[in-house]
């Protein structure tokens, strides 16, 4: 800042010189407006220089942290989340197949524990100190091993046709539905809310910027017509130059905030479609299936119809404009993302349909086959169906995924260059300013 | 009553009542379960007083002693043929639909279980099939029905099933409700316990927990104990060997055909003391169809006289010892 330097050592030379020339530098005189007009708009730049460089910088470390760190966190919760019903729906069902398990169910009930386990001690490192989140996996995880502990004393039982295996299933059922999935729901919900707060942070620095950049505009604009009427003269260089290069710093801003922001904004649909739709519908129907296992293998107590029927009204309802998939088509705004709710909705309906045939099969005792149209691989069953309508899930979740994540890196590419951009414009906005009054200024000596 | 008892009490739902202090722990409930909040006022009432469902509610004393509570319908002449009901009866109706439905418990070895190919076998299930094979000459023609342990006679009294064969005790409460066989066994209530836990009966668990199944009989004996031991009320009776093998309850009480079920899953457990009370089972059947309860009871004589009924015992309850005599049957007319 050599001229505004300089500018301040006349000042302060001419102050020391004489007082009656001090004079002329008052308010009410030109040269007095210009000296302080000049010092205001200097301090105007350099401050929205700061500012804008330190909220570029601020935006561009903010959208990191949500497509880095709170977007895998909350990746890694509802993962978690989803393991831990899909552990329960798949021990219930292993209990449908008598006393040895199918090896595709061990299978996946061992690869939902790993799972499970995985993503708590992912959480749990990434949750950094955060007390409330980390006391809720701390909880989580206490239980889980309560938990998997009766799975296996229930299986260990069941294998010697003890009846009492049922008994430890329906426990451990009852302590995974109450107790773990919804202090596990409770984790998600925590982070969906940050990453929301998140997204508010990163749009509100935008307006903050803009807002200072207005200030300075207005200041030069007032400046230029100020001394047009007093000097005749149209163009200052100096003016004209700090004009231009706000006048591009403020277009910047506004592009990138804009696109940026579109970009942001269309991340943050495909976030909350994950959080608040297809994640819970994952889980609703996961919990569907425990219950249609459950009631089969429970028959005394436990689970019964109504406690399915709740869970596929969560999971869809109203032919698939209400509940979590009605949601998941609502925020889901491109062709192929429609097509893959479409096609969770229509396979929900399909199992929904499935579930009826086992239901109404031991409801006219036909026990056996209705087990067999629960868990019979081989041929259309609830277990194909509920397969189909897992899969056609687990595909609309992947293509949420990777469109958050496209959208969050167009976010990100559109700020490149924008802290320092800002800082450098800034200060030749401020050079501008002070040359130009400057060059005035020493008219008036 | 430790952190861990208080999360097992709020995932199975299950009840405890203390029956000596008077203060009522029923833990929190889930959506899918009912908890009875049995209170020691109606505890100490006469045992047969809280039948399934009462909870909570009072009935009007029952006046037991005008009739023998045991005597059911005598049977009229000899059993018809398979195949051949008489026009108009009960029977006729079930035979003209093609199946019985039969109300049982799935849960309570040596009664009632599902074996490993999910067939349900036991004491209980036999006499269904024999009463299949009365009617239509098929053992294979029934339907099962499972009902809920805590209130066995539900689905009875909302037509769902024609009788109930689930290890049913005959209290006054329950007769008025529904109508009785003659009974067909006769258990006891006992104790379950850990081996070497030094508990033989039931002044002995004095400040112990004791854990039945809600809604049962058994339950309210315990609570009447002048031990005063705290009752722990779970939803079925198995989840009590449960309770017991996770060390949350000292025993178990329930009749000891149960318990001897129980036993027979658990070496580390054993049957202890002398027999509590007295529990008549009996199958459950609607009050309007005192046709079938004659026909039914005639089945039973025919069981006792073929030797079906020995052979039964001895293929589910020859654990419990030597076969006794089958109950005397009583009759009214």
């Amino acid at each position: 800042m050599p001229s505004s330097l300089q500018a301040i050592q006349t000042q302060r030379s001419s102050r020391v010189q004489s007082g009656r020339r001090w004079r002329r530098y008052d308010w009410d005189t030109t040269p007095g407006k210009l000296m302080v007009a000049q010092i205001v708009l200097v301090l105007v730049a350099l401050l929205g220089g700061g500012v804008g460089a330190y909220a570029a910088a601020g935006q561009a470390s903010t959208i990191q942290v949500i497509g880095g760190h709170l977007e895998s966190l909350n990746a890694d919760v509802i993962t978690l989340y989803r393991s831990l019903a899909d552990a329960d729906a798949t021990a219930a069902a292993g209990f449908l197949s008598g006393g040895v398990e199918p090896d595709e169910i061990r299978i996946r009930y061992t690869r939902d524990l790993v799972s499970a386990t995985t993503n708590l001690a992912r959480a749990s490192t990434e949750a950094g100190g955060e007390l409330v989140t980390t006391r809720r996996i701390a909880d989580i995880t206490a239980q889980l091993p309560v938990y998997t502990g009766l799975v296996e004393r229930a299986r260990a039982n069941n294998r010697q046709g003890r009846p009492v295996g049922v008994s430890y299933l329906r426990h451990a059922s009852d302590l995974m539905q109450d107790s773990i999935l919804p202090e596990a729901a409770e984790l998600q919900r925590r982070q969906a809310a940050q990453l929301d707060a998140a997204y508010q942070r990163a749009r509100s620095v935008v307006v903050a910027v803009l807002a200072i950049g207005g200030m300075g505009l207005a200041g030069l604009t007032w400046l230029q017509v100020f001394l047009f009427h007093r000097t005749q003269r149209v163009l200052n260089i100096g003016l004209a130059v700090a004009t231009a290069a706000l006048i591009f710093a403020m277009a910047w801003w506004v592009i990138v905030g804009s696109t940026s922001a579109s970009s942001l904004a269309t991340a943050r649909g495909h976030s909350r479609s994950l959080s608040d739709a297809l994640g819970p519908a994952q889980i609703a129907a996961l919990q569907a299936r425990a219950v249609e296992s459950l009631e089969l293998v429970t028959r005394d107590a436990g689970p019964t119809e109504p406690d399915f029927d709740a869970r596929m009204q969560i999971l869809e309802r109203d032919k698939g404009t209400g509940g979590a998939l009605g949601a998941a088509r609502q925020f889901t705004t491109d062709q192929q993302g429609k097509s893959l709710v479409q096609a969770a909705i229509d396979a929900a309906g399909g199992y929904a349909a499935a579930h009826r045939e086992v239901r109404r099969l031991d409801d006219t005792g036909d026990y056996i086959k209705a087990v067999n149209a629960a868990i019979n691989t081989r041929q259309p069953s609830a277990a194909t169906a509920f397969d189909r309508l897992d899969s056609a899930l687990t595909a609309a979740v992947a293509h949420e995924r990777a469109a958050f994540q496209r959208d969050i890196g167009h976010a990100e590419g559109w700020l490149t260059g924008l802290p320092i951009g800002t800082g450098s414009l800034a200060f030749v906005t401020a050079t501008g300013v002070a040359v130009g009054v400057q060059r005035r200024l020493e008219e008036y000596r | 009553m430790n952190a861990r008892l208080a999360l097992l009490c709020g995932a199975l739902s299950i009840v405890v009542l203390a029956a000596a202090s008077g203060d009522e722990r029923p833990d929190r409930s889930t959506a899918n379960s009912v908890i009875g909040t049995l209170t020691p006022a109606t505890a100490t009432q006469p045992a047969a007083s809280t039948s399934p469902g009462s909870t909570g509610q009072h009935f009007g004393q029952p006046d037991c002693n005008s009739q023998n509570l045991l005597a059911s319908l005598r049977p009229q002449g000899p059993l018809p043929a398979p195949g051949q009901m008489p026009a108009g009866s009960t029977m006729a109706r079930i035979a003209q639909r093609g199946h019985l439905i039969v109300g049982i418990l799935e849960d309570t070895a040596p009664f009632a279980f599902r074996d490993a190919n999910l067939q349900p076998q036991g004491f209980d299930i036999d006499i269904a099939r024999d009463i299949s094979a009365a009617i239509f000459g098929d053992r294979e023609r029934v339907v099962f029905r499972p009902t809920p342990e805590v209130d066995r006679l539900e689905p009875l009294r909302s037509d769902e099933v024609d009788i109930v064969v689930a290890a049913v005790t005959i209290t006054c409460q329950r007769r008025q409700q529904v109508d009785f066989s003659t009974p067909y066994y006769e258990a006891g209530q006992r104790i379950l316990v850990n081996r070497g836990s030094g508990i033989r009966d039931l002044a002995d668990l004095r400040g112990k927990s004791v854990c039945a199944a809600r809604g049962s009989t058994s339950l309210t004996t315990i609570l009447a104990a002048p031990s005063k031991p705290l009752a722990v009320g779970t939803p079925t009776e198995t989840d009590c060997l449960m309770m017991l093998q996770l060390g949350e309850v000292d025993a178990v009480s329930t009749d000891d055909t149960l318990l001897a079920g129980m036993a027979a899953q658990d070496r580390q457990t054993e049957v202890v003391g002398p027999r509590l009370t007295s529990e008549p089972y009996a199958i459950a059947i609607n009050k309007d169809s005192p046709d079938l309860v004659r026909f039914i009871n005639a089945v039973q004589q025919r069981r006792v006289q073929d030797g079906r009924w020995e052979a039964s015992y001895q293929r589910w309850l020859r654990k419990l010892g030597p076969p006794p005599a089958p109950p005397t049957p009583q009759y009214q007319d």
